[in-house]
C-alpha cells in the first residue's frame, strides 16, 4: 500500500509499489490529466509537482511517493498562475492536439512562481526544454508563458 | 521478462531506508545484489531497458543526511543525494565551480534537475555524464562511507568503465568535495555537443582554471563521451599551464592534442571521425573563453 | 461580422487546457482487460507455432496467427478498392520485420499481460532476410511475398517490386535534346518517424448483440468502422468507432492501425472489454515515412524555360504495402505540378523489405519531390546566372494552368493563386537583394539566405470520380433555442479543422460562433467521410457543412415564411446586435422573427425540426501554396547548422482561423527543421531500429531547437477560392513541404556546399565541408 496526497486529499493505493507513479495516478488514482507519451522521461507529457517541483511521474516508482504530495494538473484548478496559464494559452493559440499541454502547463507554472522577475523568452525556452511539443513549435506557447510570467510579477 | 517502458523487466523489492546508518547495514548485506536509487532518471530507464537489474532496490532519495551543501574547512562538501538543481542554484557553486554549474543547466530539463541528484549522476558511471565531467575538471574528490569507515579518492581515479567505479558493493557515496579556491578568481565553462539541446552528449569538454597574481594557472580539461571514462587532457593542461598568451599556435596544438588523447567509437550519435575533429574544436573554443574572461579584467 | 477570419476559442480549448479531453489512452470501460503485443524480434520468420500455456496460467487471453479471421486486406481504404494492393492479415503466420505483431495478449492488469508476453513460447523458423532496397530488386534477393492482391485480384510475386508506376505526358527525350543545359542529380531521403505525441490505442467493448464499440487514434471513423466490419464480419450497423480527440498524427493513421483489428479480437474473444495502448517502443516500430532515392534530370534552354523533366523513384516501402501506389502518383503528380516542364516523365518502384513499414507522412511525398525539385531550382539558377527567385516566378504553375492535384487522375485548373505575393513579399522580409554569395563569405561561421516553394492539395476531388474517394457529410440542426448542433465525422488533428467548420457553419446561418457546437458523434451518427487526410479538412469537410448549412437556411426560411405570411423568397436571414439571428421581410425590414422563436414556435405548433443531412464532393482540389525564406548560420568547424531567421509565407485562401493557422505554419517548419537536419531512423544488419525505439536516441526538437519566436516571421497572401467554403483552402501539408529545401539552399548559400542526402547532419556537412576541394582561399 502506498499512501500520499494527491492533489490536496489524503490517497491510498494498492498498486504494486513498483508500478510507475504515473500509471498509478491515472489507472487508480483517477487523475487522467496526467498523459503518458514515451514513459522514457523524454517527453514529459507525465510532468506533475512532487512536494511542490516539476518531476517526471513514468520515471518514478509509486513506492517512492509514500507520504508525500502530489499535484497534477486537476490539483491547480484555484492556482492563480496555473489558471491564467491556461487562458492565456488558449487565447494565443498554444493548443493544437492537447497532449502535451497539461504537463506544459505544470512546467509553467513551476517556471513562473519560482522567478522573482519575469522571465525572458530565453529563460522560457530553456525551461521548457524537457516538455517535448510535435504540433506547435512552441513559439505561441512561450508566448503564453511570457505573457502569464509578465502578469503574475506585476 | 521482455525489456519494455511500461514495467520495469525484473522484479525487485524496494526498499526506504530511514536513515543512512540502515543504508549502510543493507548495503553490508545485500551490497553485491542490491541497487542504490536516488532520483531514478538513469537507473529506472537502465531497468526498463533491461540494461540493469537487481533484487534489491534501496531508494535513497529522501535521506536527509545525504543532502545539503555546506563549507567544511577548505572544502565545500556536497550532499550526494543533492539534486541536480540545488546544487545548480548554489551560489558558492555559481562562483567558485563554474563549469559545474555549466555542466548541470545542460543536462535535460529542469524536472530531471530536480528528481536527478549528483550523486546518481557520479555513481552511475556513464562515460556521457555531464555533471561527471566538470566534476573531474574541478578534481572533486569523492568521499564514500560504508560500515567500517569512510575514505576519499580522486574523481581522477574513481571511475574505470562505463558503469564501473571503484566504489565497493558495501559503499555509499556520501559527499562530493570540491576544494574551494583560496582567494583566486575562477572562470569554468562546460560545452556539450549534442543532436538537440538537453541530449545525452555526443562529446563535451569543461575547462577551468584560476587567475592569480602570477597569472592565470591550474588549468583542468576533462572530456566525457570520448572515451570508456571521463578523460583529463593532461596533455592539453600542460600545454596551457606555461602561462603564455592563448594565440593561434597553442589552440593548433590543443586541437593536435586533443585528438591524440582521445579514443571515441562510431555510435548511433556520432561518429569516431566527428568527435575526434569536434572535440579539438570545442576544447580549444572553451580556453580562448576563459581565456578571455580573464583578460577583460575579472580578477 | 463574419466568425470566419476571427480568433476565437476553441471549442476543445477548456477541456484540453484543463486535461479533461479525453483521448482513447483515457478511455475506461467497467470490467476491461489490458493488452500487450508480442512483436517479432526477427526480420523475417515464419511462425511454426504458439505455445501459449504460460500466458493462460497468468489468467491471459491470447489472440495468435492462427485465430484471426484469415481475410487479407490493406488497412488503408481511401484508394477505390479495384486500385487497393492488399498483403495486410490480423496477424501474420509469417513476420516480415522486427516489430511486426504476432501475438497479442489480455489480462487483468498491464503487469499480467507483459508477463504474459514473456512467457510466451514461439516456435520460428528464420528466414532470409533483405533490408535495402538494392538487394531486394536483384533478381537472387530473399522475396516478402509469393502472393499479394490487388482489388480482388491475385498477383503473383517473381520478385520483390510491390508496384510501379510508368507516366509520360509529351516526348521528354526530344525536350532533353532541345535543352542547352541538363542537369540531373540524385537525392535521399531517409526512412523517419512521425512522432506524434500520443501513440497509437484502441479500446474496444464487445456488445450483446455481436457487435462491437470503438475508440480508438484514427483519421477516419468510417474507413476504420468498414475495415473492421470486413475483417471480422460484423454487419457495419452494428460496428460503431467513435469520434474523439487524437494526440496529433501528421498521417500515421490515415490507415487503420495494426493494434486495432487486434484489440477487437482480443475483445471479441475474451468478451471483455479491452484496452490496447502502443508504449512508445511499440509505435517506433510500427509505422515510418518512406524512404527514397530520386533522380531527376531537367532540360532547360538558356533564357531558363524548362523543356523536360524526367524523375526515377525507388521508394523503399518496408514489409507492407499501405498506399506505396498511391504514393507513386501522386510524388508524379506533385512533380508536374511545380513548374512548367513542357514534356514530362516519372518512372518510380516501390520495393518491398523487411523493414517497418512506410507510410505517409506530412505532404504524403510532396516534401520529398520538393527536395530534388528545390534544389534543382537553385542548381539551375547558379549555371544560368539567374536569380533563384526570379527563375521560379518564371517557370511556376499558377493561375491558370492545369494542377495535377494528387496524381493523373485528379485534374483540374488552377483559380487562385498566391505565389508571386508570397515570393516577391518574402524576398523583401528576408532582405533577398542583400544576399551574397558562398564565395564572398569567410570566417568560421558563415549565413546563409535560401528560398524554396511548396504547395499541397486541397483535399482529392474532382469533377469526375477517380482513384481515390473524397466526398464528406454532415448533419446539422437547429435546436428550440436557436442554437445549432453539428454532425461532421471530421476528425479534427488538433489544427483547428472542428473550429473552421463551426465557423463555416455559424457564418453560413448567420448564428453566433458560440451558439453552434460540434456534437459527439461516431461512425453510426454521420454519413461518410473519407478521412481528414490531404489537407481536404476545412475545403471538403468544410465545404460538405457549408453546403448542408444551406439546406438548413431554405428550411429556417420556409418555417419563417409560415409564421410571418409571406413567401420565402422575400425574406433574408442576418445576425445584428439588436436582434441576433432572425429572419426579417425584405420589402419591410421592420417584420421579422428571430430564430429562436422560429424553432419554439415549429416546436409548440408540432411543425418540426429544422435540420438536414447530406453528402457533398467538392469538384476541384485547389492547389495551397507556400514559401519559405530561411536564414542560417553555419559553423564550418563543427557542421552545426542553426536557423536563425525564417519567415513563413502561406496562400490558403481566405484564412478561416488566422492564430491556429499561424500555428500550423510555425509548427511545420520546426518539424521540418528537424527532419532537415538530424531526424532519420536507420535498420541495423539484425532488422532492429538504431536508436531501439526508445526516444532516447530518436531526438525531436526541443523548445531550444527551434529560432525564437521574434525570429520567425507569419504571412499570408490575400486570395480567394471560390470554389471553397468562403474562399478557403487548406494549407496543413504545404506547411512542411518546402521546409528542407529551403534550409538546405541556405546551407548552399552559406558554405558553398549542396547535400544531397538528408538529413543533413553535422557530421555529413561538416564531411563534406572538409572535402580537400572545398580548401581553397
Amino acid at each position: 500500500m502506498t499512501s500520499l496526497i494527491l492533489n490536496g486529499e489524503q490517497w491510498t493505493t494498492a498498486v504494486n509499489p513498483t508500478t510507475r507513479l504515473s500509471a498509478a495516478l491515472r489507472e487508480s488514482g483517477g487523475a487522467l490529466d496526467v498523459k503518458e507519451g514515451c514513459l522514457t522521461g523524454h517527453c514529459g507529457a507525465c510532468t506533475i509537482l512532487l512536494d511542490g517541483q516539476p518531476v517526471k511521474s513514468c520515471l518514478l516508482v509509486s513506492g517512492q511517493a509514500e507520504g508525500r504530495s502530489v499535484i497534477s494538473l486537476k490539483g491547480l484548478s484555484t492556482d492563480p498562475v496555473a489558471t491564467y496559464l491556461q487562458e492565456s494559452f488558449s487565447r494565443a493559440g498554444a493548443v493544437q492536439c492537447g497532449f502535451c499541454t497539461p504537463g506544459m502547463i505544470i512546467v509553467a507554472t513551476a517556471l513562473v512562481k519560482a522567478s522573482e522577475v519575469p522571465l525572458s523568452r530565453d529563460d522560457i525556452r530553456a525551461g521548457l526544454v524537457g516538455n517535448l511539443c510535435r504540433c506547435t513549435g512552441y513559439h505561441k506557447i512561450v508566448t503564453a508563458v511570457e505573457e502569464a510570467s509578465y502578469v503574475h510579477e506585476s | 521478462m521482455l525489456a519494455n517502458s511500461r514495467v520495469l523487466a525484473a522484479d525487485f523489492d524496494l526498499i526506504n531506508p530511514r536513515s543512512l546508518e540502515e543504508v549502510l547495514s543493507l548495503l553490508a548485506a545485500h551490497g553485491d545484489r542490491a541497487a542504490l536509487l536516488f532520483g531514478g532518471t538513469d537507473l529506472l530507464v537502465q531497468m526498463k531497458m533491461g540494461r540493469r537489474s537487481s533484487e534489491k532496490v534501496i531508494n535513497c532519495r529522501w535521506l536527509e543526511e545525504l543532502k545539503g551543501i555546506q563549507e567544511i574547512g577548505e572544502n565545500l562538501e556536497i550532499g550526494a543525494g543533492s539534486s541536480l538543481n540545488q546544487v545548480g542554484e548554489d551560489e558558492r557553486v555559481r562562483r567558485e565551480f563554474p563549469a559545474l554549474e555549466d555542466a548541470i543547466l545542460s543536462i535535460a530539463g529542469p524536472a530531471i534537475r530536480h528528481m536527478g541528484t549528483i550523486g546518481g549522476n557520479v555513481v552511475n558511471a556513464s562515460p556521457a555524464a555531464d555533471a561527471v565531467v566538470a566534476l573531474v575538471a574541478h578534481r572533486a574528490r569523492f568521499r564514500l562511507q560504508n560500515q567500517t569507515g569512510t575514505r576519499v579518492v580522486d574523481s581522477t581515479e574513481f571511475f574505470l568503465g562505463p558503469g564501473k567505479t571503484v566504489r565497493r558493493p558495501d559503499e555509499i557515496l556520501t559527499h562530493i568535495l570540491l576544494a574551494r579556491p583560496q582567494g583566486m578568481s575562477v572562470s569554468g565553462h562546460f560545452r556539450k555537443v549534442g543532436r538537440v539541446a538537453g541530449d545525452i552528449a555526443k562529446l563535451s569538454v569543461a575547462v577551468t582554471a584560476e587567475k592569480s597574481l602570477v597569472g592565470v594557472v591550474n588549468w583542468h580539461v576533462a572530456m566525457g563521451s570520448v572515451a570508456p571514462t571521463p578523460v583529463v587532457l593532461c596533455e592539453v593542461e600542460a600545454l596551457l599551464n606555461h602561462n603564455r598568451p592563448l594565440d593561434g599556435d597553442i589552440t593548433s596544438a590543443i586541437r593536435a592534442t586533443v585528438a591524440q588523447s582521445i579514443t571515441p567509437i562510431d555510435d548511433v550519435r556520432s561518429t569516431a571521425w566527428y568527435r575526434k575533429r569536434v572535440s579539438g574544436v570545442t576544447v580549444s573554443d572553451l580556453c580562448e573563453q576563459v581565456w578571455k574572461e580573464f583578460e577583460g579584467g575579472k580578477a | 461580422m463574419p466568425e470566419v477570419g476571427r480568433n476565437l476559442p476553441r471549442k476543445d480549448g477548456v477541456a484540453k487546457i484543463s486535461g479533461k479531453e479525453p483521448y482513447s489512452h483515457d478511455i475506461h470501460l467497467p470490467n476491461m482487460l489490458y493488452a500487450a503485443v508480442y512483436r517479432s524480434p526477427l526480420a523475417h520468420v515464419r511462425i511454426r507455432y504458439v505455445d501459449t500455456s504460460g500466458a493462460q496460467a497468468l489468467g491471459a487471453i491470447c489472440l495468435t496467427p492462427q485465430e484471426v479471421p484469415d481475410v487479407i486486406y490493406n488497412e488503408r481504404i481511401v484508394s477505390i478498392p479495384t486500385k487497393t494492393y492488399k498483403d495486410r492479415r490480423v496477424l501474420p503466420t509469417v513476420a516480415r520485420h522486427v516489430g511486426e505483431a504476432i501475438v497479442g495478449v489480455a489480462a487483468e492488469t498491464e503487469e499480467l499481460a507483459i508477463r504474459a508476453l514473456s512467457s510466451l513460447r514461439i516456435d520460428f523458423e528464420p528466414l532470409p532476410s533483405v533490408l535495402n532496397a538494392e538487394e531486394a530488386l536483384k533478381p537472387e534477393s530473399p522475396k516478402l511475398y509469393d502472393r499479394i492482391w490487388l482489388g480482388e485480384k491475385p498477383i503473383e510475386m517473381t520478385g520483390n517490386i510491390a508496384c510501379e508506376r510508368h507516366i509520360t505526358e509529351g516526348d521528354p527525350e526530344a525536350g532533353f535534346r532541345e535543352a542547352d543545359f541538363v542537369v540531373e542529380r540524385r537525392y535521399t531521403t531517409p526512412r523517419k518517424y512521425h512522432g506524434q505525441m500520443e501513440t497509437k490505442a484502441a479500446v474496444c467493448q464487445p456488445l450483446p448483440n455481436g457487435g462491437i464499440n470503438v475508440w480508438a487514434t484514427v483519421q477516419s471513423v468510417h474507413n476504420v468502422r468498414q475495415v473492421l466490419g470486413q475483417i471480422y464480419g460484423i454487419p457495419l450497423s452494428k460496428v460503431n468507432v467513435k469520434k474523439l480527440s487524437i494526440g496529433g498524427s501528421f498521417g500515421s493513421s490515415i490507415q487503420m492501425n495494426s493494434i486495432i483489428p487486434i484489440c477487437v479480437g482480443l475483445a471479441l474473444k475474451s468478451g471483455r472489454p479491452v484496452k490496447l495502448i502502443s508504449p512508445r517502443e511499440d509505435d517506433m516500430y510500427d509505422h515510418s515515412h518512406y524512404q527514397t532515392e530520386m533522380v531527376l534530370k531537367v532540360g532547360v534552354k538558356q533564357d531558363g524555360t524548362f523543356t523536360a523533366a524526367k524523375m526515377n523513384v525507388i521508394a523503399d516501402i518496408g514489409a507492407h504495402h499501405i498506399q506505396a501506389d498511391a504514393l507513386l502518383g501522386v510524388m508524379a503528380g506533385w512533380l508536374a505540378s511545380l513548374y512548367k516542364w513542357k514534356n514530362f516523365q516519372f518512372d518510380g518502384q516501390a520495393v518491398y523489405t523487411n523493414k517497418v513499414p512506410g507510410c505517409a507522412l506530412q505532404g504524403f511525398g510532396n516534401p520529398l519531390v520538393n527536395f530534388a525539385v528545390e534544389q534543382h531550382m537553385d542548381i539551375i539558377a547558379e549555371m544560368l546566372g539567374r536569380d533563384p527567385v526570379d527563375l521560379r516566378l518564371q517557370n511556376y504553375i499558377g493561375e491558370g494552368d492545369v494542377f495535377w492535384g494528387q496524381g493523373p487522375s485528379i485534374k483540374s485548373i488552377i483559380e487562385s493563386c498566391g505565389v508571386e505575393e508570397i515570393l516577391r513579399e518574402g524576398s523583401t522580409r528576408i532582405g533577398w537583394n542583400q544576399r551574397r554569395e558562398p564565395h564572398e563569405k569567410s570566417g568560421r561561421y558563415r549565413r546563409g539566405i535560401g528560398v524554396a516553394r511548396g504547395f499541397h492539395t486541397s483535399g482529392t476531388a474532382g469533377p469526375k470520380p477517380g482513384d481515390v474517394i473524397d466526398f464528406s457529410s454532415a448533419t446539422i440542426k437547429v435546436n428550440e433555442d436557436g442554437t445549432v448542433d453539428i454532425l461532421t465525422p471530421v476528425i479534427d488533428h488538433g489544427g483547428g479543422t472542428g473550429e473552421a467548420i463551426v465557423k463555416i457553419v455559424a457564418d453560413t446561418l448567420h448564428v453566433p460562433y458560440t451558439m453552434v457546437e460540434l456534437s459527439d458523434v461516431d461512425a453510426r451518427t454521420t454519413g461518410y467521410d473519407v478521412a481528414t487526410h490531404a489537407t481536404r479538412g476545412v475545403y471538403c469537410g468544410g465545404g460538405a457543412a457549408a453546403h448542408v448549412a444551406e439546406e438548413v437556411r431554405t428550411q429556417i426560411l420556409a418555417m419563417a415564411g409560415r409564421i410571418l405570411d409571406e413567401e420565402p423568397s422575400g425574406l433574408a436571414l442576418d445576425l445584428t446586435a439588436e436582434r441576433g439571428t432572425h429572419v426579417y421581410v425584405q420589402s419591410d425590414p421592420n417584420r421579422f422573427v428571430s430564430l429562436k422563436d422560429i424553432a419554439k414556435t415549429a416546436q409548440i405548433k408540432s411543425w418540426g425540426t429544422m435540420a438536414a443531412t447530406g453528402s457533398y464532393r467538392q469538384s476541384s482540389a485547389p492547389p495551397c501554396f507556400m514559401g519559405h525564406f530561411v536564414e542560417v548560420e553555419v559553423d564550418t568547424e563543427t557542421g552545426e547548422v542553426r536557423v536563425v531567421r525564417a519567415i513563413l509565407l502561406s496562400d490558403a485562401g481566405t484564412v478561416v482561423n488566422p492564430d491556429l493557422l499561424a500555428g500550423q505554419l510555425i509548427g511545420a517548419f520546426a518539424r521540418g527543421i528537424g527532419f532537415a537536419l538530424q531526424e532519420h531512423t536507420q535498420t541495423l544488419p539484425s532488422g532492429t531500429l538504431n536508436h531501439g525505439g526508445w526516444l532516447t536516441d530518436y531526438r525531436m526538437g526541443t523548445s531550444c531547437d527551434v529560432p525564437p519566436p521574434d525570429a520567425m516571421d507569419v504571412y499570408f497572401a490575400h486570395t480567394y477560392e471560390s470554389t471553397g467554403p468562403f474562399g478557403a483552402k487548406g494549407v496543413a501539408e504545404a506547411a512542411l513541404s518546402s521546409v528542407w529545401s529551403a534550409v538546405a539552399n541556405a546551407i548552399y548559400n552559406a558554405v558553398g556546399v549542396r547535400v544531397y542526402d538528408l538529413p543533413i547532419t553535422p557530421e555529413v556537412l561538416l564531411e563534406a565541408l572538409s572535402a580537400p576541394q572545398l580548401i581553397e582561399a
